[in-house]
């Protein structure tokens, strides 16, 4: 009988501290999903380029410009917001000289209830990308699915 | 990192018992008995008394077999309900479904002296699962950049679950053939079916759908001899 109280106390201790593991909530607390950008030379997907022009970066929002990113230099890489109800987002890359390209994003919004406490939740999958050549060359998809990991979804390619 | 846990908790629950018997048989005092001593109805009380209290909740019967007074094979049924909107999220959640569990209960109280205890102490091991509907309706989500808003408005998503549990009860006899017991339950979910725009909140016969919980329940247990 000595040896059973031993045996059911150490049980339920085990069970009192595997219990004491609550379990959580799959879920993410950011809001917004960024479209992830990286810039390379063209032939080189491996390494980052630091673009040596000066960059201004608007969204084409009902018919206006909305600067997100202004006269930068020596940028690798952007982060931008994507439209929670168009399907195609327009982005407008301006560089000295009056020189523009453009850049247009065609996705799915997935709009998705995780739980009542953690609410909902945008993100975006990539369908395709449509843009001028003045001075991108390419551009290409890497990951269609816009979360809120750090993962890059586009690579752009930049004329040398 | 959680199946383990809950592997070894099964584990130290299951095997422990074994380790018992085994000592107790190379002392050749007793033997484990493995006889067909009947079967038992069982009904839950507890999740009709909880569904006053919270906007979901559970409740279900039982039937078990009773294999020489210590390992008990069991099969439960229920049915768990919801319908809740809320207060800061204004998101509206609803589901009504069946569930089922299958598995056994151990009587660690069963000896050779006192084969069939007042009072009896049992280790529990469930399999569960369920497959049910649900809706779900939010406020709409407003875009602060490019403007717009959107919301969602789900009727009869279908999701599906299933799960593990371990746990104990206490089990006492009030009269001839009748029982009252309650059993505490750890829960881990194994599974679970998303929708593509949704996921399951409440699960029928689990509760809230984080990676593991807890439950429990009060039962009335009417034994049914066969000897």
């Amino acid at each position: 009988m000595k040896g059973k109280g031993i045996i059911y106390t150490l049980l339920l201790a085990c069970a009192a501290m595997l219990a004491g593991c609550d379990g959580g909530y799959d879920c993410y607390l950011e809001n917004i999903a960024y479209n992830r950008i990286g810039f390379y030379k063209t032939g080189n997907a491996e390494q980052k380029y630091d673009f040596p022009e000066e960059l201004t970066v608007s969204l084409l929002v009902n018919g206006r410009d909305s600067i997100v990113v202004n006269h930068i230099k020596n940028a690798d890489a952007l982060q931008l917001p994507m439209s929670y109800t168009n399907t195609c987002d327009t982005i407008v890359f301006s560089y000295s000289n009056n020189i523009d390209d453009t850049i247009r994003f065609y996705h799915e919004n997935i709009l998705f209830y995780q739980s009542m406490e953690c609410g909902t939740i945008i993100y975006h999958r990539l369908d395709s990308i449509r843009h001028t050549k003045r001075f991108i060359d390419s551009v290409a998809i890497v990951n269609d699915y816009v979360k809120f990991e750090a993962n890059e979804n586009v690579k752009i390619f930049f004329i040398e | 990192m959680r199946m383990l846990r809950y592997f070894l908790l099964s584990s130290i629950l299951l095997a422990a018992p074994l380790f018992i018997n085994a000592q107790e048989n190379e002392e050749g005092k007793k033997r484990i008995s493995f006889s067909f001593n009947g079967i038992s109805l069982s009904a839950d009380v507890f999740g009709l008394a909880y569904s006053l209290l919270d906007s979901y909740s559970s409740s279900e019967a039982s039937l078990e077999a009773n294999i020489g007074n210590r390992i008990y094979p069991i099969v439960e049924a229920g049915y768990g309900w919801c319908n809740t909107t809320d207060e800061t999220t204004e998101i509206h959640y609803k589901t009504a479904a069946p569930y089922f569990r299958v598995g056994l209960n151990y009587n660690f109280s069963t000896t050779r002296e006192n084969p069939d205890p007042k009072y009896s102490i049992f280790g529990i091991a469930r399999y569960g699962f369920t497959m049910c509907k649900y809706d779900v309706k939010t406020p709409p989500v407003t875009d602060p950049i490019w403007g717009g808003s959107t919301a969602l408005d789900l009727t009869g998503v279908k999701g599906r679950a299933s799960w593990a549990e371990v746990g104990v009860g206490i089990r006492v006899k009030i009269a001839k053939f009748f029982h009252m017991g309650w059993t505490i339950r750890y829960k881990a979910r194994i599974n679970q079916k998303k929708g593509p725009n949704s996921q399951l909140w409440y699960i029928p016969g689990y509760g809230i759908n984080k990676s593991t919980g807890f439950g429990g329940t009060y039962n009335f247990i009417f034994e049914i001899p066969f000897k």
